[in-house]
């Protein structure tokens, strides 16, 4: 086809509304993820033990954490889905920044021994109704959020999926700590933090299928 | 394109008409084809159509505009190399027209030649930083270090040698 006929095609078209910034974006869809994921923690009941432990400041420094990441990785993964995120490389590495602290505190936070022994007999106790769980919390806002990015256009697919996985996942894991009584090293190691680094590499992948802009 | 985001249609038909060069040139120096640049400019015109939304107007609209136009080649390039394009059936009469033929041989000879002329007139410190610095591909710094000269003496010596070779060429003609 003719280049100027193109255009001329284009221009009949016309420019499609703007979206709104990445930052609004990010406020409205962790407004309606913390609805779904702390509606579903009301039904189901909070841990016994909540009101106690949220007046120790470790374990409250541990949700901050939780909640920061999550907001950046949304804002991440907002700004991902646009093509000129080149400018803003630093988007990327603000989570890991978080990262590090959150598994600090979240060591300390914790109780019992991280060892062979305590780790096998964790996997062995089969727990998995919380990576199910998990994955209950975070598959509807996760498909949302999968929905809207691809409604932009992701040139960083991978890394927008990783970020995307990783906000719901952080949303899904403060969840877990609001609702389950157990503050067990191994146990949030094995049936938590594992789970949600391997939804993390899921949502790469699913990054890369569903998200690639053509 | 903030007007066109507002709907206005004849800003948005500019925009595409002052791009469009833009977009050939610059796929131009990455592609040989033409036909493939003609293939990919229409491409990446049709994607910034379609990214129109993410355009955000605070920031700058080339940034944003070649982003597209990148990936749009490298998303090219890797189709090319997937299917393996390059390499097969390779036409010998496609790339005896890219070599340079007879005439163009004597007559880069025939400006060597002139330009070697033209130095002569020169004074010998002038035209070594000429050559250095044009020939032989060095930088002001570079050139400065091996003469045991400051940067600036360099810079502003090989000012004085390019005027005088241009009045040179002038009276020449």
């Amino acid at each position: 086809m003719n280049t100027d006929l193109l255009i001329s095609k284009i221009i009949d078209e016309g420019a499609k509304k703007p979206l709104a910034r990445p930052h609004i974006q990010a406020a409205y869809w962790l407004s309606g993820a913390l609805i779904y994921i702390f509606g579903l923690c009301a039904y189901n009941g909070f841990r016994p033990d909540l009101y106690e432990k949220l007046s120790t400041p470790l374990y409250g420094l541990e949700l901050f954490f939780l909640g920061l990441m999550s907001v950046s990785t949304a804002l991440a993964a907002f700004c991902l889905a646009r093509p000129d995120v080149h400018q803003k490389p630093w988007i990327k590495v603000i989570p890991f920044v978080l990262f590090m602290p959150w598994a600090m505190i979240a060591y300390f936070n914790s109780s019992g021994h991280i060892d062979f022994e305590s780790l096998y007999s964790s996997l062995c106790a089969s727990k998995f109704d919380c990576p199910w769980h998990i994955a209950i919390f975070s598959i509807p806002p996760g498909a949302c959020l999968f929905y809207i990015i691809r409604k932009a256009a992701p040139i960083q697919c991978c890394w927008a999926g990783t970020m995307a996985t990783w906000s719901v996942a952080s949303l899904a894991y403060i969840a877990m700590r609001i609702a389950e009584q157990n503050d067990n090293l191994a146990h949030l190691i094995i049936w938590h933090a594992l789970p949600v680094m391997l939804m993390c590499m899921v949502g790469m992948v699913l990054g890369k299928i569903s998200l690639k802009w053509r | 394109m903030q007007k066109s985001q507002q709907g206005d249609k004849s800003a948005y038909g500019q925009l595409f008409y002052e791009i469009t060069p833009i977009l050939r040139s610059f796929i131009s120096k990455k592609i040989n084809r033409q036909e493939d640049v003609e293939d990919i400019v229409q491409e990446i015109l049709i994607s910034v159509h379609k990214a129109g939304h993410t355009y955000d107007t605070d920031r700058p609209f080339k940034a944003w505009m070649f982003a597209i136009a990148r990936y749009r080649l490298n998303d090219h390039l890797r189709n090319v190399y997937k299917k393996r394009e390059y390499g097969q059936d390779v036409n010998f009469d496609d790339v005896s027209y890219d070599l340079p033929n007879k005439e163009n041989v004597t007559e880069r000879y025939e400006n060597q030649e002139y330009l070697s002329s033209l130095l002569e007139h020169l004074p010998e410190k002038q035209q070594k930083i000429v050559v250095m610095m044009k020939i032989e591909g060095y930088t002001a710094k570079e050139t400065a270090a091996k003469l045991n000269m400051t940067e600036s003496a360099v810079k502003v010596s090989a000012h004085r040698a390019y005027k005088a070779l241009s009045l040179i060429a002038e009276k020449d003609m």
